[in-house]
């Protein structure tokens, strides 16, 4: 098992700056203070490796920080914190047994773009574990002087603030996220002009999720190659799996990018009392369902995702089995989109509502065919039509839905109950 | 540069949104979000256009243009995106135009009529929004609301009170007042206009006319010295509401509160609406005819010592016919200035007191200081320049004054002070203002109408233009009633005959 954002997870004490300096923490953010690396070769080197980013989008990290404006102003970074996609779970962890990875990424990739701060935005749920965590850990370090003014003598100065939001899923998108730092209501701005031009308070600045960041620093100490070879068949890196929903062991599994479907199936001991496998979400629940049976030899990467018609998204994966109604897990995720809309777009703000309604009706048996086919219109009309994701992330699981398991909707419509008893 | 829009070619600057290119060439394209002195949000989707080449359409009011950019806002793809956002306003509207004050000049009406659908699928229950309270002037049925977010980008961006905002989130958002707060700005009623539909509402003409039966009449505004532009509107010869009329020089597409509603004022009960003359103690109505002769009769009789006072709130023809029948039967006080103690200025005070510069330049000043106004409070739409010139080119703005308030835009220094400290503020020889102006830049000094008030209004104001040559500043002079500068250049002053002529 290789283990890169997870290497402390079983140690005793996992936390702890003593636990992660042991295991070489640090030693990347010296080199960097020693040997003053050239920031270019820091982001040449993350470009290189192939790192992508793990917070939904898959962006190579690397291309993302080179668009960094090279003026001399103030500029920032903001660790995405926020994991509120339903089905995942893997940066709750990194930052409740790996925190001090999450700083060194931080300060490594402040240093490479050029900023003096950087801000960790936690979501709201963690003030009870992470934020506790977070916050202590970034007090150890500054007690080590690993962040700070004049940071080991090197006259390099960067200070990371840790921030929690107040519960609501948008802010996780990443200019919601900075009109949320700035104290204002979490609503997604137009782009361009892109973070990286006119960002936090209208600095450049560039946002990457938790697990992005915390690869950053064992990235930095083992090299490109490591990286790279660490994927399996033609992919590069590794990535963390949230396994959940029928399986005998749900869990969230670090694994190499491209490992097989039914390898990490196998890592959780199967599908909970050997029901037969129906049908998967990979990538958090805005991301396309596919059918079991169409998934179970894919390489979990990318490309071969995109080519079954779904994403590797935020890597949430979702299992289901025979005995799942998917109406039901369909009104279950329109609700989601529907109470968490930030309501500024037309079409996202009305149309998540007419479908939330629409499969509360048919689950209540009062829909008819003509309800599926307005499932689907209305699902086209949001697509592509709003100013963030959210809006795709509404459309998408409706048409898939209705795309793979038709017939089980037609059913429900037309005997006004479940096809599964 | 240029773009093509449904295969016409037109020129275009370099910054330029598609929407200002159609505005300007009357191109329609329906929007709800967007306005041309508010910020650009993007919001609503009414103005989705089909770009060549563009997987899906943009809106136009956000894309900035690009060389040989081929736009089409009236083709498949764009009339049916336009008709999908269409569905989408109206499946929670409550369509009820038959008790909505906005009817007929509703922009949701008239863009539904245009690329909507007669007909909707939506078949749930509609969103209904409790309406709040938020004060005497603006009323609401926020049921109506379509979240186009122009009444809260008002308040952030031009008026600078964020008196509405947003709460809730999707299908639940709402606009608000923050935590039980009333409108308190004296801006407020713009948004009244800003909404598009029937959700904020004029309060003092609810329910009193249809907007298709109105009159629309022009005028300006007596409320202050500004003199915005206004249009009355009137049903069976009764001013049923006043709106703005657009102005680039003066009140652009704004209109403070007082000239909005002001015109209430002539249905006050106090009002006199014939003449009174006085028996002893009693004031006895009468009619003109009457009264004039009368007035001819004790012209000629006591003129010699008479002294005649009129209002600045009249027209200049009336100021002009006033002062010519007076001077012809010898009456020689004559003075408008009935709160002024200290006359001792007035022999060199300009002809035509005025603001000395055009307010569109204002925001090009580096400096401005205020003396003895406040001007959110006194002069609202002045406010706006101010703030304007704040944000976009940084003018420092300095307050003096006599007593306490608050401004709409930051001021760099306020002082307090009495009318001597006033009156030495830049005389003094140990300069301790920490005001200290460079006569290279853009200055200003603006003497308020209550600094006229003061005893030693002679002494300031000699100190003040004495100081504003020595910085090469503009100074300007604002009345305290709507055509102050029309008394003085009507000769409505013992000193001066119209035209300025000393008398
Ligand atoms: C509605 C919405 C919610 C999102 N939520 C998250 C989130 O919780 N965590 C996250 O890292 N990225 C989230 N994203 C993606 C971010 O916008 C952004 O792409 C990401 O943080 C970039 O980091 P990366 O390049 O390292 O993946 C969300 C995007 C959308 C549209
Ligand atoms: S798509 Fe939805 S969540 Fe995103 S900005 Fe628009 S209304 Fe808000
Ligand atoms: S109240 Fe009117 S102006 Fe304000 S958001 Fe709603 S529709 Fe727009
Ligand atoms: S006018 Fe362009 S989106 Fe509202």
């Amino acid at each position: 098992m290789i283990k890169v954002c997870t290497q402390t997870f079983d140690c005793k004490d996992p936390s702890s700056i003593e636990t992660y300096i042991k295991l070489g923490g640090y030693s990347a953010w010296r080199e960097i203070l020693n040997q003053q690396t050239p920031k270019s070769q820091i982001i040449e080197t993350i470009k290189d490796s192939q790192l992508k980013g793990k917070g939904g989008a898959g962006f190579l990290t690397g291309l993302k920080w080179s668009f960094i404006s090279p003026t001399k102003s103030q500029k920032y970074l903001v660790c995405n914190s926020d994991e509120s996609e339903p089905g995942t779970c893997k940066d709750r962890d990194i930052l409740r047994y790996n925190p001090h990875s999450v700083i060194e990424g931080m300060l490594i990739a402040c240093y490479a773009i050029g900023a003096s701060v950087g801000y960790n935005y936690l979501r709201g749920e963690f003030i009870g574990d992470q934020w506790k965590v977070t916050n202590n850990a970034i007090k150890e370090a500054y007690e080590h002087n690993f962040i700070g003014d004049n940071i080991l003598g090197s006259n390099v100065s960067i200070n990371i603030i840790p921030l929690i939001g107040a519960g609501a899923y948008i802010v996780g998108e990443e200019t919601a996220m900075l009109e949320s730092i700035e104290g204002k209501r979490g609503m997604p701005r137009i782009k361009p002009p892109f973070p990286a031009v006119q960002g936090l308070y209208g600095k450049p600045t560039i946002i990457n999720n938790t697990e992005t960041i915390a690869s950053v620093p064992y990235i930095i100490k083992n090299g490109i190659d490591w990286y790279k070879n660490l994927g399996a068949g033609d992919a590069h890196g590794v990535k963390m799996f949230c396994m959940s929903g029928h399986l005998n062991k749900p869990k969230v599994i670090e694994a190499p990018l491209g490992t097989p479907f039914s390898k990490l199936l196998d890592e959780c001991n199967g599908i909970l009392n050997d029901k037969k496998l129906k049908a998967v979400i990979p990538g958090g629940s805005s991301v396309p369902v596919v059918k079991g049976e169409v998934i179970m030899d894919t390489p979990m990467d990318y490309e071969p995702l995109m080519k079954i018609g779904t994403m590797l998204g935020s890597g949430g994966v979702i299992v289901m089995d025979e005995t799942t109604c998917m109406v039901s897990v369909l009104e279950r995720i329109s609700r989601f989109y529907y109470a968490e809309s930030c309501g500024q777009c037309t079409p996202c703000r009305e149309g998540t509502g007419w479908l939330y309604k629409t499969l509360v009706k048919i689950r209540a048996g009062q829909g008819d065919q003509s309800d599926l086919d307005l499932l689907n219109r209305v699902a086209n009309q949001i697509e592509g039509h709003c100013i963030c994701a959210l809006g795709d992330a509404a459309a998408m699981p409706v048409k898939s839905f209705l795309t793979n398991f038709w017939n089980e909707f037609e059913y429900y419509v037309e005997k006004k109950q479940s096809m599964i008893i | 540069m240029h773009i093509y829009i449904n295969d016409t070619k037109f020129d275009v600057n370099e910054n330029d949104t598609i929407i200002q290119v159609a505005d300007r060439n009357d191109i329609h394209i329906p929007r709800f979000c967007y306005h041309k002195r508010l910020s650009i949000v993007a919001s609503c989707r009414m103005c989705l256009v089909d770009i060549e080449n563009v997987k899906y359409p943009q809106p136009a009011c956000s894309t900035i243009v690009k060389e040989g950019m081929r736009v089409n806002t009236n083709n498949r793809s764009a009339e049916e995106a336009q008709k999908n956002t269409m569905e989408f306003l109206l499946i929670n509207h409550p369509l009820d135009c038959p008790v909505c004050d906005q009817a007929g000049e509703c922009e949701l009406q008239d863009v539904s009529l245009e690329h909507g659908d007669y007909k909707s699928a939506y078949k749930e229950l509609k969103r209904t929004v409790i309406d709040k309270n938020i004060g005497e002037l603006v009323s609401t049925e926020m049921t109506r609301c379509i979240h186009c977010s122009r009444c809260v980008r008002f308040g952030e961006e031009v008026a600078g009170i964020k008196e509405l905002g947003m709460t809730g989130r999707g299908e639940d958002t709402k606009i608000e007042t923050f935590i039980n707060e009333g409108l308190s700005s004296q801006l407020s009623g713009n948004v009244i206009d800003l909404c598009p539909v029937g959700a904020l509402n004029n309060s003092l003409y609810k329910y009193s006319a249809r907007t298709w039966d109105l009159k629309q009449m022009s005028s300006i505004s007596s409320n202050d010295c500004l003199g915005s532009n206004i249009f009355y509107h009137t049903y069976n010869d009764e001013i049923k509401r006043c709106v703005p009329k657009e102005d680039e020089e003066i009140n652009l597409s704004w209109l403070s509160d007082n000239d909005r509603f002001g015109y209430e004022g002539i249905k006050s009960e106090e009002r006199i609406l014939h003449p009174l003359i006085r028996h002893n103690e009693n004031l006895e109505k009468t009619d003109f005819n009457s009264i004039s002769e009368k007035f001819i009769e004790y012209l000629e009789k006591y003129s010699s010592g008479s002294c005649a006072i009129m209002s600045a709130q009249s027209s200049c023809e009336e100021m002009f016919l006033f002062q010519d029948l007076l001077r012809n039967k010898n009456v020689k006080k004559i003075d408008h200035r009935s709160k002024e103690c200290d006359f001792r200025y007035q022999k060199n005070y300009p002809i035509i007191p005025s603001f000395d510069i055009k307010l569109v330049d204002i925001q090009s000043l580096d400096n401005i200081i205020i003396v003895g106004a406040n001007i959110s409070k006194e002069f609202p739409i002045l406010s706006i320049y101010f703030r304007d010139a704040h944000k976009n080119n940084s003018t420092n703005i300095f307050s003096l004054s006599t007593y306490e308030f608050e401004e709409n835009f930051p001021l760099k220094k306020s002082a307090i002070l009495n009318s001597q400290e006033l009156e030495n503020y830049f005389t003094n020889s140990n300069n301790e203002s920490g005001i200290n102006l460079e006569k290279s830049k853009k200055n200003l000094i603006l003497i308020g109408p209550a600094v006229s008030y003061l005893s030693n209004y002679s002494n300031i104001l000699n100190n003040f233009s004495e100081y504003a040559k020595s910085i090469n500043a503009n100074l300007a002079l604002l009345g305290d009633q709507a055509n102050t500068s029309g008394a003085w250049a009507m000769g409505i002053l013992p000193h001066r005959l119209p035209g300025g002529c000393f008398y």
